[in-house]
This record gives C-alpha cells, sequence and structure tokens, in this order.
C-alpha cells in the first residue's frame, strides 16, 4: 500500500514473501587459528576447499592437492519481508 | 480463450497507457525466517559444586533456520503501463540473521565459573537479489499492489568455528568458512 506524504513522493509500506533454496557452488577455509596463531598454512587444498557436485566419485581416492568433493545440498533461504519506503512517481496517475 | 484474453489485456494496456508512471523507490525492511530447516543444534551442560553434592543442567535445543531472514535494504524503479498494470524492477541487499549452533560446558565451583569448554558456530548470510515483476493494483491513490516475479539471489553463508577450553590449561582455536557461488532463483509475490 502507498501513503501520500507530497504530490509525487509517497510512503510504501509492503509484505513480501520469497520462496528460495540456495545450492552453493563451494565452501572455502578462509581463516584458522589456534591460540591466537594463524595455521591456516597447515591445511591442504583438500582440506581448505569443498566443490558442490551432482554425482560423487567414491572409487578414487582424495588427492590432497585438490578441493574435496561433496554431493550438492540445498540450503533454506524462504523469507517473509516487512518493508517500508519511499517512493518518488512521475507523470500519470498514482499507482 | 486465448484471443479473448490477449484482447482484454490489449485493451487494459491501451487505455490506460495515458496515464502511464514512471517510478522509483528505495526502503528497507526485516525479513522473517519461513520454511525452515534444522542446520543444527546447541548442547548447553552447567556442572555445579557446592562443596558437598555435584549438580548438572544438560539441555539440547534443535537449531532451525532459513538464511533469507534479516535485515535488508532495497532500491528499483518501475514503469505502469496504465493505472493497473506495470513492470517494476528491485534490487536488494540482505544483511542475515545469525545463527548459533555448537556446545558449551562450564563448571562451577561454591557458585564461582571454574572452567569452560565450548565450541560455538555462527553462521549467517549476505545476500544481493535482484527481482523483476509485474505489478498489478485495482488503481487508485491507495489502492493495494501486488508484485509478482522471481528472484535471481547471489548469496554467501559464513561460518565461523569458535573454541575456547580452559579446564586445564587454556586453548583456542578459530575457524572461518565460506559457502559460496552460483545462482538462486526463487519467485516473490505479495
Amino acid at each position: 500500500m502507498n501513503w501520500t506524504l507530497a504530490a509525487n513522493i509517497k510512503l510504501y509500506t509492503e509484505v513480501n514473501f520469497t520462496s528460495m533454496t540456495f545450492y552453493a557452488k563451494e565452501y572455502n577455509l578462509t581463516e584458522s587459528s589456534y591460540n591466537g596463531v594463524n595455521n591456516i598454512d597447515q591445511y591442504s587444498v583438500s582440506q581448505k576447499k569443498t566443490e558442490f557436485v551432482k554425482e560423487v566419485d567414491n572409487t578414487t581416492q582424495q588427492d590432497p592437492t585438490k578441493p574435496t568433493q561433496e554431493l550438492r545440498q540445498g540450503t533454506p533461504f524462504s523469507s517473509l519481508s516487512l518493508q517500508v519506503g519511499v517512493v518518488y512517481s512521475i507523470g500519470g496517475k498514482n499507482m | 480463450m486465448k484471443k479473448i484474453i490477449l484482447t482484454l489485456f490489449c485493451l487494459v494496456l491501451v487505455s490506460g497507457f495515458a496515464s502511464a508512471q514512471v517510478y522509483f523507490r528505495a526502503g528497507g525492511g526485516y525479513t522473517l525466517p519461513i520454511a525452515t530447516e534444522s542446520v543444527g543444534e546447541m548442547q548447553t551442560e552447567t556442572e555445579s559444586y557446592d562443596g558437598n553434592n555435584y549438580t548438572d543442567t544438560d539441555k539440547t535445543k534443535n537449531v532451525s533456520a532459513s538464511y533469507g531472514s534479516g535485515i535488508n535494504f532495497n532500491a528499483g524503479g518501475g514503469f505502469m503501463f496504465s493505472e493497473f498494470l506495470g513492470v517494476d524492477l528491485n534490487i536488494s541487499y540482505l544483511i542475515g540473521k545469525k545463527y548459533e549452533t555448537g556446545n558449551s560446558y562450564k563448571f562451577y565451583n561454591n557458585g564461582t565459573l571454574n572452567g569452560t569448554d565450548e565450541t560455538i558456530i555462527t553462521t549467517n548470510s549476505k545476500a544481493i537479489f535482484i527481482t523483476p515483476s509485474f505489478v498489478i493494483t485495482t488503481g487508485g491513490a491507495h489502492a493495494p499492489y501486488g508484485r509478482f516475479g522471481v528472484v535471481l539471489g547471489s548469496p554467501s553463508i559464513d561460518r565461523k568455528e569458535s573454541s575456547y577450553y580452559d579446564l586445564d590449561g587454556t586453548g583456542t582455536s578459530s575457524r572461518k568458512w565460506e559457502y559460496k557461488g552460483g545462482i538462486s532463483t526463487g519467485f516473490q509475490g505479495l
């Protein structure tokens, strides 16, 4: 709904529904420390990076110099939002 | 049937084109989580010793989340073909709500905290969404309107794990991950 503030300016109020699922492509270890000392260099590539794929080959052994592969999984991202803001309109009749 | 619908659609467009309007808007708000799923659990254990007896409380709770919740800011604009129908493009930025999982053990000796062993995992999202949509309204200055469209998102989720131990010596560790990549799609309506 819009609420008139001035000739071309209105306040809008909205209730919004969004349905969404997030499928990440990868998962990276970006920081690591133990007792305040940075130790990220101690991790192999396979420990630092994971790629999400549709199919994983379990017959091959994990190469530490390559990213780990895991099955793609969805993360919930749906929401119901309450919005408020200002609309400035040019021309025509009011929305 | 298709011809009738198309004809009516064209009539609405043509009859109202004189009242075509361009608008720009900016705002913000809060998004509540819906269609949540379990993302882990939080276990809290407290053990107390009063000089004679030990008492222990140990609780575990499920943590459900939707990472689309949090504070958001948006800006956009649209074009109303007529008093009743238009198109809209909205861009919004989300600062996601934080969710905590993990486990915490605290030991109290005669009411004084004597030791802790805990690992807390905090996850939260950030995202940019682009939402092209149709606007339908019944017309008039304060008429309710609806926007229906697809949501294209580029989200990421930060996960931070902090551990602290001081039951026998002291140790702290911290690790941070980021889930990213990919475009998420969904739909929006109001």
